[in-house]
């Protein structure tokens, strides 16, 4: 139908311009509330969600008062719903669209062939309904009270596979939009949390019930990420890593609040309140139960320590470790990775190493240089507007890029210049002069 | 309390004190304690350059002042906070670079921050995690690191056995300026070429003078005496420099080295 035969049947439409992408992502936000009742939520495009209840409905007072609460809030939030519990993904979702109702999960397979025999035939989800219905069915009803092979033949096997899956008969399990974690606590305020120390003391108590968990089954958390669920519908997600197992609440709830702390500056919005509040392992080890620490921790753990709490005030990627790297292009020799990533790894001792800087650039800084031969070192440059004349050099080195992966770099000869007051440069020249570049430019790399 | 105990009460606060300022038995015995060595760096000391281009002079200095402490502490770490401005003003610490001037970079961690408090707030708690060194570059203007700040930073320092190590560019030039808690002050500049010899040079060499050594009650050092050291990155000791020692030329045929 075309929006104008639409107005014209019904003058008072509002029309509005199709956004699919705006329409997923909304989808997804709501996917990402509706965890607040299973963690195996999946969206079900275009405008259904798919949850996995089971052995989660009695939590919510069963299922019949559970999908009433779903559809209270929907219709809170604004959003017009229809919802269906059934023992199958896929007869829960013809359900939903068709004829919501609630199966109980002990019903026969002859209760469920009749409720899923009065579908019509776009409960399948076919890509194309017109040979059904050109044959004459048009209900599910139909399709079961015939033998299999000849509609087998005759509208494929995905028909028959989507047959047994609506009749439950073969369950494909829901694929969560989240993994989710083997360890998880929860707990839920009926009349939500705003004030940020109520938020930090059930993180606490939180902490303190994951660690129970986990003492369980001797693990320690490597990774832990925190949801927030708002009363409006919104869900605010913190996560924090650390670089060795833990399992002690006082450390796991430090690191937590060190998050919220930075968080709270550019507002963990609260909104009206946090009425769930969750808290899972997302990675885990396992963890000998040593004796409970009556000393201090040993010196490296409490330095170790100290970075994973500077790591979740200023950002993963601003505590970092020094990693050698085989490659001889300097900026490539090094890599600097998150610490608590990679266990500090020693280092290769080398006897005989060409002059490397103390102090490299991100980027090489460019800079202007007279050189007496093309391929000679330079008298004098001049960097940030300063004139530097050389009065000892070294070199040169020359480094060839690396061609299997990038063809149009060029070979650099480094040098080691020294200046007349004594500072120190390493200097390179980008491109060989006659074979690759008329006219090569200098950079500056590194300091000492 | 009787009247007769005022000379107690009077005893009592001196020995609580004595014991929070660290004099006396209970003081840990720093394992550098050379004594007569100025360039002891203490709990906190501050490395400032002589002129704003020697910024990464100081830098080099502080690197070796660390790894000199970190050599007197088996299995310590050493914390190098770097702000973003001091990346963007003279670069990275380059692990390939400091593996060769003496340090494995193995048991460096650093950490990055944007802006002085934050540098401040990490030093703080690194210094206070025990920590065998702690180098922090900071852009702070010297009006705002006054007295409080580097009292923190001392408490921190003493509390955790570790010595801290502060370079402050922005103070260039203003070494005897302005005052704070640190216990030691050395201004560092880049040592001029030499005429003869000393030509490659793969050891940090500075042109350092000690501004206020407290720490080292044991040395004199006259503040305006300018001395030319260098750092043997094999022995993680300074020496005095009448020659700058030229590198072996491993690798460096002779003709490659030239002076113009």
């Amino acid at each position: 139908m075309s929006a104008a035969d639409a107005r014209a049947m019904r003058p008072a439409l509002r029309l509005a311009p199709a956004d699919p992408q705006a329409d997923a992502a909304l989808l997804e936000r709501l996917c990402d509330w509706s965890r607040r009742y299973t963690p195996l939520a999946a969206p079900d495009a275009p405008c259904g969600l798919l949850l996995d209840i089971t052995g989660a409905s009695h939590l919510f007072g069963g299922e019949a008062a559970m999908c009433g609460d779903v559809l209270e809030r929907l219709r809170r939030q604004g959003f017009a719903a229809r919802a269906a519990i059934a023992p199958g993904p896929a007869l829960a979702r013809a359900l939903a669209r068709f004829a919501p109702q609630i199966l109980p999960p002990a019903a026969t397979q002859a209760q469920i062939d009749a409720i899923a025999g009065a579908l019509p035939i776009a409960a399948l989800g076919l890509a194309d309904d017109a040979p059904a219905l050109r044959a004459g069915l048009a209900r599910i009803g139909d399709f079961l009270s015939r033998p299999r092979a000849p509609l087998a033949a005759r509208f494929g096997k995905e028909a028959l596979a989507r047959l047994d899956a609506l009749t439950c008969r073969r369950r494909d399990p829901v694929t969560p939009r989240f993994e989710a974690a083997d360890f998880m606590v929860e707990r839920r305020f009926p009349e939500g949390l705003t004030a940020q120390d109520a938020i930090e003391a059930a993180l606490t108590a939180l902490c303190a019930d994951l660690c129970h968990l986990l003492e369980r089954h001797g693990l320690g958390a490597r990774r832990l990420a925190a949801a927030f669920f708002r009363v409006d519908g919104a869900v605010k997600h913190l996560r924090v890593g650390a670089s060795r197992p833990l399992r002690e609440p006082a450390r796991l709830a430090s690191l937590l609040r060190e998050r919220l702390a930075v968080l709270a500056e550019d507002g963990l919005d609260t909104g009206c309140g946090f009425d769930v509040l969750r808290l899972e392992a997302s990675q885990t080890q396992p963890l000998d139960s040593a004796a409970a620490g009556f000393f201090e921790p040993p010196s490296g753990e409490a330095f170790e320590d100290m970075l994973d709490r500077l790591a979740a005030r200023l950002g993963p990627e601003r505590v970092l470790r020094l990693s050698p790297q085989a490659a001889h292009v300097p900026e490539l020799a090094v890599t600097a990775v998150p610490a608590r990533a990679a266990p500090a790894a020693p280092w290769p001792q080398e006897e005989e190493t060409p002059p490397r800087p103390l102090r490299l650039f991100e980027t090489p800084e460019p800079v202007e240089a007279l050189a007496l031969a093309p391929d000679g070192p330079p008298m004098r440059f001049r960097w940030r507007r300063a004139l530097h004349e050389t009065a000892n050099w070294e070199g040169p080195e020359r480094i060839a890029p690396q061609w299997w992966t990038d063809f149009s770099a060029a070979t650099r000869d480094y040098f080691h210049v020294e200046d007349k007051e004594g500072r120190r440069f390493w200097l390179f020249r980008d491109g060989l002069y006659d074979s690759e570049t008329p006219h090569p430019r200098w950079f500056l790399h590194g300091l000492w | 309390m009787a009247r007769g105990g005022f000379s107690e009460r009077l005893g009592f606060l001196r020995r609580r004190i004595a014991a929070l300022e660290g004099v006396g038995a209970g003081q840990i015995l720093r394992p550098e304690a050379a004594a007569g060595d100025p360039l002891q760096p203490g709990p906190l000391s501050e490395i400032l350059p002589a002129a704003p281009r020697d910024a990464p002079v100081a830098a080099a200095l502080a690197f070796a002042l660390a790894a000199r402490a970190l050599e007197a502490r088996p299995g310590a770490a050493l914390a190098w906070i770097v702000e973003d401005m001091s990346a963007r003003e003279i670069g990275l610490p380059y692990g390939r670079g400091l593996a060769a001037a003496g340090l494995d970079p193995s048991r460096l961690a650093l950490i990055r921050t944007r802006r002085p408090r934050e540098t401040f707030e990490a030093m703080e708690e690194a210094l206070r995690s025990r920590a065998g060194a702690v180098v922090a570059e900071s852009w702070e203007t010297p009006g705002r690191y006054d007295l409080l700040a580097s009292r923190r930073l001392l408490l921190a320092a003493r509390r955790g056995g570790g010595v801290g190590l502060l370079v402050l560019p922005r103070a260039a030039g203003a070494a005897q300026r302005f005052s704070t808690a640190a216990e030691a002050r050395f201004e560092a500049a880049a040592a001029p070429p030499q005429q003869s010899g000393g030509w490659p040079c793969d050891h940090p060499v500075f042109r350092l003078r000690i501004v206020k050594n407290r720490a080292a009650p044991g040395a004199s050092a006259d503040p305006n005496v300018w001395r030319d050291v260098a750092f043997d990155p094999q022995t993680r000791s300074f020496h005095a420099l009448s020659r700058r020692p030229s590198a072996a030329s491993a690798d460096r045929p002779a003709a490659e080295a030239r002076r113009a």
